[in-house]
């Protein structure tokens, strides 16, 4: 009985073919995007996570803001007539010696990174990007592919040595190899300035969305933190702001707060106008998880809408389908169907119809899923608990949207139906 | 030779809008009984009564007041679901409009009844083949109904009627839409059935040819059965049934 009712849905479904399809649209669009959306943020927390358990978890930034506001990016509270921020009010290499002696058990170290500036070759233009041995440690995805990396000589005597991304060893010499040893001369900032290139190297794809979420730059130029401070007259002693790398396995907020409360209680104590805030990586991920749990509600809420109106649109033709086949119904009802029989004929066809549709969903939403999570360079991976969601949905569907036509055709009059033309 | 009783109709009347100011009384204590085996036929004019009472003897609607026994049960107590089971089981309707589903072969069409009665699939099946051969349609069973002709739809809707040895074939007008070659033909397989198969019929009609080629005429109007005689049938049969 069931397998029959079964076939004559998909007997249904196959002789109305367009309405049929364009009934599943609905349906398949509305399951598409819950599967794509429940796809996507799997992908994005699990990129999200996998950045805080990467190198970028014991990461805190330092930054010397207005006293008035309440965190480093509360930009409302601002005092456009607060004087400007004097070298005084900044943080110098003796408060990073001082840190280093206060927490240095707790420390990695002190991140220092700077755009020193763009160098011009040619007519193309480079990005000059001083780092401390710390700041080179924290850049995410480096990989030496030809030469070396810096020696501390190098770092502390601030030598004139660069290490060049693979894009620009290969346009400037021919290849990577052939990099190694060359001078990188440039002119910056209308002097001429002459490196050794000592490295090159290679950056994987982090992919739009860690771009999004970390504000990293690409095609960076390493030089030793000091030779730039050395070589150019813009000496930059003085810092609004620096990035602490704690220990493995120290307890980052903790950290942040006691060398937060440090500085505050002392080089700012006195201060009548700035003070030092802090940010840990950790917080920046959990906000960006935020902000990607918030899109993926008002996504889902979307896709739940679609699918309601897939629903409606599946109620909607079996009604029509009902009326068409009064006559039908009141004839197999004097051939001895009963109420339940005529019931159920139509709760199948309706949720063969979701059924069906959820399962082009599935495949669509899968593929869809997919192509985004490529493009935002996620690990994309399929759902079994957003497939296994979507059809029990879909069934539940069926047999919401379908209860109330299939109630109907169950409840004809047999003597009207069969008179029906 | 069979005597019993298959339809026992006793006072029936059927009223619509009951307690109503609109209150429209349609059969007025009808009594009527047909035995095993008989070739009967209904006449009146339309708004006779004649399709009211075609519907409470086809089950498909109770009486407002008296007593109908269909093969000995009382159809007057049962709910929708049992009514749905009487018909199923008792009674096999032709209808003048065919009434075949649509997009179904004819071979589906005739299993149909039984499969609401729980047949199984390989019995119903066959059950259907032989049918469809009985009615001369042996040829034809993969044909959806949009490729048949009239009569051919009415020999398969004979069939279905025929499918689960229900106790009375109930045709309503089943020449009424088909030119007079092929009626002809219908009433010849029905005259068939009944001989060869000593199947109950009851043939509502409004044509007196066709009625008086049956065993019994029965006469209704405003309501009433107004004559009861015997048709040209009723000698060959020798039947012992009439008016009381």
């Amino acid at each position: 009985m069931i397998l029959d009712s079964i076939l004559l849905a998909l007997n249904e479904l196959r002789i109305n073919k367009m309405r049929s399809f364009l009934t599943m649209l609905g349906i398949v669009i509305g399951i598409a995007s819950v599967i794509a959306i429940v796809t996507l943020g799997d992908a994005l927390g699990n990129t999200t996570r996998n950045i805080f358990t990467g190198s970028g978890a014991n990461q805190i930034y330092f930054v010397v803001r207005q006293k008035s506001m309440k965190s480093l990016s509360d930009y409302d509270n601002m005092d456009e007539d607060a004087r400007t921020m004097r070298d005084s009010d900044k943080v110098s290499y003796r408060v990073f010696d001082e840190l280093e002696s206060v927490f240095g058990d707790r420390l990695e170290g002190i991140s220092l990174e700077d755009t020193f500036g763009t160098a011009k070759v040619d007519k193309d233009r480079y990005t000059i990007y001083g780092v401390n041995p710390c700041g080179y440690a924290i850049q995410r995805n480096i990989k030496i592919v030809a030469g070396r990396e810096f020696t501390n000589e190098e770092y502390s005597d601030g030598k004139m040595v660069i290490i060049i991304p693979d894009t620009t060893a290969e346009k400037l010499y021919g290849s990577v190899e052939n990099a190694v040893g060359k001078q990188f001369e440039a002119e910056m900032s209308h002097k001429y300035v002459n490196y050794t290139v000592v490295g090159v190297y290679h950056k994987d794809d982090n992919g739009a969305y860690v771009d999004m979420i970390l504000y990293e730059e690409t095609g960076l130029h390493f030089v030793p933190y000091n030779s730039e401070a050395k070589k150019t007259n813009w000496m930059n002693e003085y810092f609004r702001g620096f990035t602490v790398v704690g220990k493995e396995g120290e307890d980052i907020p903790q950290l942040s707060e006691d060398i937060l409360n440090y500085l505050n209680q002392t080089h700012y104590k006195n201060n009548d106008t700035y003070k030092m805030f802090s940010q840990t990586m950790q917080s920046v991920l959990e906000e960006a998880g935020n902000v990607a749990n918030i899109v993926k509600l008002v996504m889902s809420a979307i896709a739940a809408i679609a699918l309601i109106v897939g629903g409606i649109g599946v109620m909607n033709i079996m009604i029509v389908s009902i009326t068409e086949r009064t006559r039908e119904i009141g004839t197999r009802k004097a051939l001895g169907a009963t109420n339940g029989n005529i019931r159920t004929q139509f709760l199948i066809e309706s949720i063969v119809i979701c059924l069906i549709g959820s399962a082009l969903g599935i495949i669509l939403g899968l593929l869809l899923g997919s192509v985004i999570s490529s493009v935002l360079g996620v690990e994309g991976a399929a759902s079994v608990k957003g497939v296994a969601v979507s059809v029990l949905f879909s069934m539940a569907f069926g047999i919401f949207f379908g209860y109330y036509p299939a109630s109907k055709a169950a409840k004809l009059d047999p003597i009207v139906a069969l008179r029906y033309e | 030779m069979q005597t019993e009783t298959v339809i026992e109709l006793r006072k029936i009347y059927k009223r619509f809008y009951e307690g109503s100011e609109n209150e429209l009384e349609i059969l007025h204590g009808i009594d009527l009984r047909v035995k095993r085996g008989e070739f009967i036929s209904i006449v009146g004019p339309s708004g006779s009564g004649k399709s009211t009472l075609m519907n409470i003897i086809g089950a498909l609607d109770r009486p407002t007041e008296g007593t109908y026994l269909l093969d000995g049960t009382d159809i007057c107590t049962t709910d929708d679901t049992e009514l749905s089971h009487i018909r199923n089981r008792k009674i096999g309707f032709v209808f003048q409009t065919y009434n075949l589903i649509p997009r179904n072969s004819a071979l589906k069409n005739v299993e149909l009844p039984m499969m609401y009665g729980k047949v199984g699939r390989l019995a119903r099946r066959k059950k259907a083949k032989e049918l469809l051969e009985i009615v001369g349609m042996g040829d034809r069973m993969d044909h959806n109904p949009d490729e048949l002709s009239g009569g051919q739809k009415q020999r398969v809707a004979i069939a279905r009627a025929l499918a689960n040895d229900p106790a009375i074939i109930l045709a309503d007008e089943p020449t009424g839409a088909l030119d007079s070659v092929t009626g002809r033909m219908i009433m010849d397989l029905f005259h068939q059935l009944h001989k060869e198969k000593g199947i109950t019929i009851v043939l509502i009609t409004h044509s007196p040819e066709l009625a008086e080629e049956t065993e019994r005429i029965v006469t209704i109007m405003d309501g009433k059965i107004t004559s009861e005689r015997s048709g040209s049938l009723y000698d060959t049969r020798q039947h012992s049934a009439g008016a009381e």
